[in-house]
């Protein structure tokens, strides 16, 4: 069974009430009618019956009124000011009097559709107390001045590589919005990513991730969405590779020098690396569960890169 | 450069490996005198230099090993999500 939110139950409750009022405020004025008919010309035997019979139906319908009152009574607590069972005892007092009562039916019927649009325009319907946090993020730029091995540990890249990162995603206009309220910086964007992708398991959880930054959980989830957008949006500037492209000679030769300094002048040809990794899965996946076990007995889905050989900072 | 995701990880690594660009048309790449490092659980090819592997029963020679320590400096920097 599909699950309601309570928002749509209690705008849907309040439009029934709605509905049951405007119908209990025709029936009552059409007994009022109905009454002043019946006093005009009293004498006449068939509006007498009428008058029983149509007693019998107001009756019974201000009986299913109160009833509803009453369970309307639950949301008294919401309603402020006017409640259900002050309404109905302040209608039965003043029940000699139809002009009054077709006030108060309009009243109650206002208060409702007041309710109503409240609950449609609010963006909280229970407040709770905010919950402490102690953001851990200001450790980074000390990190990254004093203790690089620690920034690196964190967000698994070097803090002039992270730096290079900004530079090139930092333009995208995923990154704004129209709004008075800014996004974070993209730098904070960016660590939140880094560490999320960094860690997998129970460190992974983005509810773990939301207490390391002191943000909600979904400003962690759209960080990772926006940032992942920026960085996909580079991805034919940085997976490429063509021999006439002279960008590309450049970069050869530069991983041939790397090379070349590290062992010697005969080595220098071997200008690429390739190495894979396995990225496990959260569960067994349902089909082919078992095609995807590794040797590591994890369930996995496998990468290989290949890439220049030669291990620099300047991007 | 060049990648592969998204292969179970049931597939050896140098199965998955076949599956590049570079290892589909390794002419694009390389010219000649000129490889790529990987290590020992890939094929060696002309253009894909891998380390000496111990036989079974057996050891490596002298050289072998110098051959294979001096790999490793080169080819261990793209160990991944292993480097810290």
């Amino acid at each position: 069974m599909p699950h309601n939110s309570s928002r749509k139950e209690l705008l849907e409750a309040l439009k029934d009430t709605h509905h049951d009022l405007v119908l209990a405020r025709y029936v009552v004025l059409l007994q009022g009618i109905l009454d002043e008919l019946f006093e005009s010309d009293s004498d006449d035997h068939t509006s007498t019956t009428s008058e029983s019979g149509d007693g019998a139906i107001s009756d019974s319908s201000m009986h299913s009124l109160s009833s509803r009152m009453s369970m309307e009574s639950s949301w008294s607590s919401v309603l402020s000011g006017i409640t259900a069972s002050s309404l109905l005892s302040s209608y039965r007092h003043c029940s000699e009097e139809p002009a009054m009562y077709q006030r108060i039916f309009g009243q109650f019927i206002d208060a409702v559709c007041a309710l109503h649009d409240e609950v449609e325009k609010s963006r909280v319907l229970n407040s709770r107390p905010k919950l402490s946090r102690s953001p851990q993020l200001h450790l980074l730029p000390e990190w990254a001045l004093h203790a690089p091995e620690k920034f690196q540990r964190k967000l698994r890249i070097s803090p002039s590589v992270f730096d290079a990162l900004v530079k090139r995603i930092e333009d995208h206009p995923i990154f704004y919005n129209s709004s008075n309220n800014a996004q974070l910086p993209v730098p904070i964007q960016l660590a939140i990513f880094l560490n999320a992708v960094g860690h997998y398991g129970n460190a992974a959880t983005r509810e773990d991730q939301a207490e390391w930054a002191g943000v909600s959980v979904g400003t962690v989830y759209n960080c990772l969405k926006r940032t992942m957008v920026a960085i996909l949006q580079h991805h034919d500037d940085a997976i490429h590779f063509d021999v006439l492209d002279r960008e590309d000679q450049m970069e050869r030769e530069r991983a041939k020098q790397w090379v070349e300094a590290r062992t010697c002048r005969e080595w220098r040809g071997g200008f690429l690396c390739v190495d894979g990794t396995p990225f496990n899965l959260y569960q067994k996946p349902g089909w082919h569960g078992e095609g995807f076990f590794d040797k590591n007995s994890n369930y996995s889905l496998s990468a290989q890169v290949c890439m220049f050989s030669f291990n620099d900072d300047k991007l | 450069m060049d990648y592969v995701i998204g292969v179970p990880g049931s597939f050896h690594d140098s199965n998955v490996f076949r599956r590049t660009r570079v290892s589909r048309s390794p002419e694009d790449f390389f010219g000649v005198g000129e490889w790529l490092w990987a290590d020992s659980a890939y094929a060696t090819q002309t253009w894909c230099i891998t380390p000496f592997k111990r036989p079974p029963g057996g050891g490596l020679t002298r050289q072998q090993r110098t051959f294979n320590y001096h790999l490793s400096t080169v080819s261990t920097v793209t160990v991944i999500g292993r480097n810290i």
